[in-house]
């Protein structure tokens, strides 16, 4: 057991992991079982001091969480296992007329795209990244390892950043998207990656806290819904 | 949303059982009936381990409106991640302590970010609503805790003290005691590892 790993179950019993954090833990949990049983016992230790100390909330907050689960499936939050290959989404690429149709319904207003070339778009990415309060994911899936999600609430502001990710060909576009916890799609944009694979964009008034975060191959100009499965979620 | 920590758990320590149990006995029947979508279940879960994830809620927002969304949001996420709970990993109040704290932590977060920013408007800061301490002592039931933390080496007990009971962050209980994040962080890990220790004889 290293100090690395001493901080990181520590940081896991209050709560404060980040997401780089959790999954580094994740990691050395999954290859030791050293740590994983020690990870185990101080969740354990923590949570047994929390059960000593309780407070009863007041009864109408029971009616409100079971009238919100009321209508809400289990599991829908997209997992990795829902996860598809970019060629597998490609055989898909020719949808029906109906996709067409969800096409034309695209609000133009939902889109904000930056143009991943454009300097001054770079440094307004940096900006996120390098916020004292962003938060960034990874994406898991099939767009490569690098792909990360940052959100700084100081910037106000989403970004993607990754490289070596597959191009789309010429008639398709990334599209993100927001998912809320019933599974509901909102689209935040569409991206492509650069001539070397390098994705840098920016998407402003955008706040997933609360959202995972889903990235489709969808037609050119993107889609009102997604019409493709998920090729990668954060 | 953010991620949850999938971490293979180990089985968890007898000590769990033998010193504080589980709620309930029922515990690991009700989240199997959870798991195949019964809500009645949810209820019955809801009703035993609500004061616990309130608790650890309130300990770290200190804000009752506050607590109660997000309790609400925890219990949103017991409901719809409970097809991934394994009960050979971690108990069913472990995971749901682990989904409190975070989520807790997480609101703390935003909320600090939102008041940072409406400090750069210029805008007057809103005073914290103080921690009712009287409402802490009162609550504590068990008597192991009290007897398991006096085991601990002064400088751990109080840190594990601020930490879990006061529901303090480790950067908060530095500020607060002048000392560094790491030390902050080592004696929380010594703490919880003496009281495995304590508790279970394993740690």
């Amino acid at each position: 057991m290293n100090s690395r790993n001493d901080d990181l179950i520590a940081l896991a019993a209050l709560g404060e992991l980040t997401e780089t954090e959790a999954a580094e833990l994740d990691a050395a949990a999954t290859s030791d079982s050293e740590v994983a049983a020690e990870l185990a016992a101080a969740l354990s230790a923590a949570a047994a001091l929390q059960r000593s100390i309780q407070e009863v909330p007041p009864a109408m907050l029971r009616a409100s969480v079971l009238g919100a689960i009321t209508a809400m499936d289990q599991d829908v939050a997209p997992a990795a296992s829902n996860v598809v290959s970019i060629n597998r989404a490609r055989s898909r690429r020719f949808a029906p007329l109906a996709t067409a149709a969800a096409v034309l319904l695209l609000v133009a207003g939902a889109v904000v795209v930056t143009s991943i070339n454009d300097s001054a778009s770079t440094d307004s990415v940096a900006a996120v990244m390098e916020a004292d309060d962003a938060s960034t994911r990874s994406f898991a899936g099939s767009l490569g390892n690098s792909l990360v999600a940052a959100y700084s609430p100081t910037e106000a502001a989403l970004v993607i950043s990754g490289a070596a990710v597959v191009a789309p060909e010429a008639d398709e576009t990334y599209q993100l998207w927001l998912i809320d916890d019933s599974g509901g799609a909102t689209s935040v944009g569409v991206f492509r990656p650069d001539e070397d694979g390098e994705v840098s964009v920016r998407f402003g008034d955008t706040d997933p806290s609360d959202f995972s975060l889903g990235v489709t191959l969808e037609p050119s100009g993107g889609s009102a819904q997604p019409t493709m499965p998920i090729l990668a979620i954060a | 949303m953010m991620a949850t920590l999938e971490v293979p758990f180990a089985t968890p320590h007898p000590w769990q059982h033998d010193h504080i149990a589980e709620p309930t006995s029922d515990l690991p029947t009700l989240i199997k009936r959870v798991q195949r979508g019964d809500q009645a279940a949810f209820a019955d879960l809801y009703d035993v381990i609500a004061p616990m994830v309130f608790g650890t809620v309130k300990r770290v927002l200190r804000d009752q409106a506050m607590s109660e969304e997000v309790t609400q949001e925890v219990f949103v996420e017991l409901w719809t991640s409970a097809t991934r709970f394994d009960d050979t990993k971690a108990s069913v109040s472990t995971w749901a302590f682990t989904i409190a704290r975070r989520r807790a932590v997480d609101r703390v977060r935003r909320e600090q970010s939102q008041r940072r920013r409406i400090d750069h408007l210029g805008r007057r800061r809103q005073d914290e609503e103080p921690l009712t301490d009287d409402t802490v002592v009162s609550s504590i039931e068990a008597e192991w805790v009290t007897r398991a933390l006096g085991e601990l080496p002064s400088d751990q007990r109080q840190i594990i003290e601020l930490a879990f009971i006061q529901g303090l962050s480790h950067s908060a209980i530095a500020q607060q005691l002048g000392l560094s994040l790491g030390t902050v962080k080592g004696r929380v890990r010594g703490g919880l590892r003496r009281l495995s220790v304590t508790l279970g004889g394993e740690s």
